[in-house]
């Protein structure tokens, strides 16, 4: 037996068991093999020595307590099986609830007309058009109407006949469909379900196109004077994004004029981006 | 002439049998059937049996008292939560130290995350060097023997505290609680090859620590 081999022996030897005759021979011989057996038996005697400690008098009180907390939380901890398995009328009337609820609002889906389609194209009637991203002004004699989604009123030809004046001048703000935000949508919506109950699609501009709006009659647009109101207001929801007024007549010819945003107080003097901080309510 | 030792004794017209039966005591696995049947008292005997050895195991873990007798207490609850889950594949000795074992290992990650500052730390010399009592060095000899053995026990329990925990379990299982090879393999859900090999490395470093005790 070599040394490698016997310190292996000392090393693994279980406690019950001793050493073999073969490692006890080589041990008288060998004083490295030795001095390893008796510094490791000097080791485990260290070891071994600590002694056990005991557990305190209120161990099995406190354990008692543990167990009845556990138990508590236990019975305490809520399941749907149990809960139904405890109170079956409670479950099948819940159930019952849950189906007559769930009919009721798939015949309402079915039956809502799909939001997409237009309402009509008769004249006279108003187009609604799923370009949430592109509000538009249009002006009668003033300022008209203004709607802030995608609702875009357009000139109906009693209209026209009515208002045999030769300019009709649209005015649209037109933002980038990736900047669409919520608060469009949500007008949208809004004004979806306005049309959809037959009401008039709410107006929100300044005074002036409120005072001029209340003139208009739908179907009857009045002439349109530019020398008296040469000045259009258009309000700007969101001075952070470029603002693009269009400007058509009525023989189809159209120009777009691109009005960069205005900052006070934080102009961007490094290029065309939008400062990391901004939000549609202004600049900080 | 035997004495009465209730109401019942009292049977007129019949002998009373005095033969005593020597129990056998419950095996283990046998008491846990039993408090998965509810039995209460069976449940109380485990904790009787095992409760001093997972406290003194747990504690040779941490070098802890308090926090030993709480994690032992929590081994038992996980027991007695599990005990409808329980198989018998093994003993049920190897099942409640792997418990402790877990706990144990746990709260000493636990601790590791919390970066606990020892207030002996401030007496280390250097970073590696272990942190030990403030306990000023005493000129005069040491009279009574009883001294000397605590200092010496004190001594080990702190160089085992300071053994990495994958090899603190296994030397702790194997030279303080006696387990045998297979078992602490079963325990800590290793090889029994891996074992011997942190309990030599375990032993390597408990040598270079206690050098000045062996």
């Amino acid at each position: 037996m070599n040394c490698q081999t016997c310190q292996f022996e000392i090393e693994e030897l279980e406690l019950s068991e001793g050493l073999s005759d073969e490692a006890r021979a080589h041990l008288s011989v060998c004083p490295v093999c030795r001095a390893f057996h008796d510094e490791r038996q000097a080791l485990k005697r260290l070891v071994g020595s600590l002694e056990a400690v005991t557990v305190p008098h209120d161990f099995d009180f406190r354990l008692r307590a543990r167990l009845a907390a556990a138990k508590e939380a236990g019975n305490h901890r809520f399941s749907w099986r149990s809960f139904v398995a405890s109170a079956p009328a409670i479950g099948l009337a819940a159930t019952f609830a849950l189906l007559i609820a769930g009919f009721v609002f798939y015949n309402q889906m079915k039956s809502k007309p799909p939001s997409t389609a237009a309402v009509g194209n008769q004249p006279g009637e108003v187009t609604r058009q799923e370009t949430p991203a592109k509000p538009v002004i249009q002006s009668g004699s003033s300022v008209s109407e203004t709607t802030a989604s995608g609702a875009t009123p357009e000139a109906s030809p009693t209209r026209e006949q009515d208002n045999p004046s030769p300019t009709v001048l649209t005015a649209g703000i037109e933002r980038e469909p990736s900047r669409s935000t919520g608060t469009s949508k949500n007008i949208s919506r809004r004004q979806r379900r306005q049309l959809d109950s037959g009401a008039q699609p709410e107006i929100v501009t300044n005074e002036a196109a409120v005072r001029a709006a209340q003139q208009i009659v739908p179907g009857s647009a009045p002439p349109f004077n530019t020398a008296a109101h040469s000045i259009v207001e258009v309000p700007v929801r969101s001075a952070a994004q470029p603002m693009r007024v269009s400007v058509d007549d009525r023989d189809g010819a159209k120009r777009t004029l691109t009005l960069e945003p205005v900052i006070f107080g934080s102009q961007d003097f490094t290029g065309r981006e939008r400062p990391s901080i901004a939000s549609s309510q202004g600049i900080w | 002439m035997s004495t009465l030792t209730s109401i019942d004794d009292l049977r007129f017209g019949t002998a009373v049998p005095q033969t005593v039966v020597a129990e056998e005591p419950l095996t283990d696995h046998a008491l846990l059937e039993a408090t998965r049947l509810g039995d209460e008292a069976a449940f109380a005997e485990i904790v009787s049996r095992y409760r001093n050895q997972i406290t003194s195991y747990i504690y040779r873990m941490l070098n802890d008292y308090d926090s030993a007798v709480d994690l032992a207490q929590e081994t038992f609850v996980r027991v007695y939560q599990a005990a409808e889950r329980y198989q018998t594949s093994y003993a049920f000795s190897t099942y409640i130290y792997r418990i402790a074992t877990n706990l144990a290992i746990s709260e000493l990650r636990k601790r590791k995350r919390r970066h606990l500052i020892s207030l002996t730390g401030f007496f280390q010399q250097t970073e590696e060097e272990e942190a030990r009592e403030f306990n000023p060095p005493d000129a005069a000899p040491l009279q009574d023997v009883v001294l000397v053995d605590t200092e010496r026990r004190a001594a080990v329990a702190r160089a085992i505290s300071t053994l990495p925990e994958k090899y603190r379990a296994p030397l702790v299982l194997r030279d303080v609680e006696g387990k045998s090879y297979d078992e602490i393999a079963h325990i800590l859900e290793t090889s029994e090859g891996t074992v011997k090999s942190r309990i030599s490395r375990a032993r390597g470093f408990l040598r270079d620590k206690l050098s000045a005790y062996l």
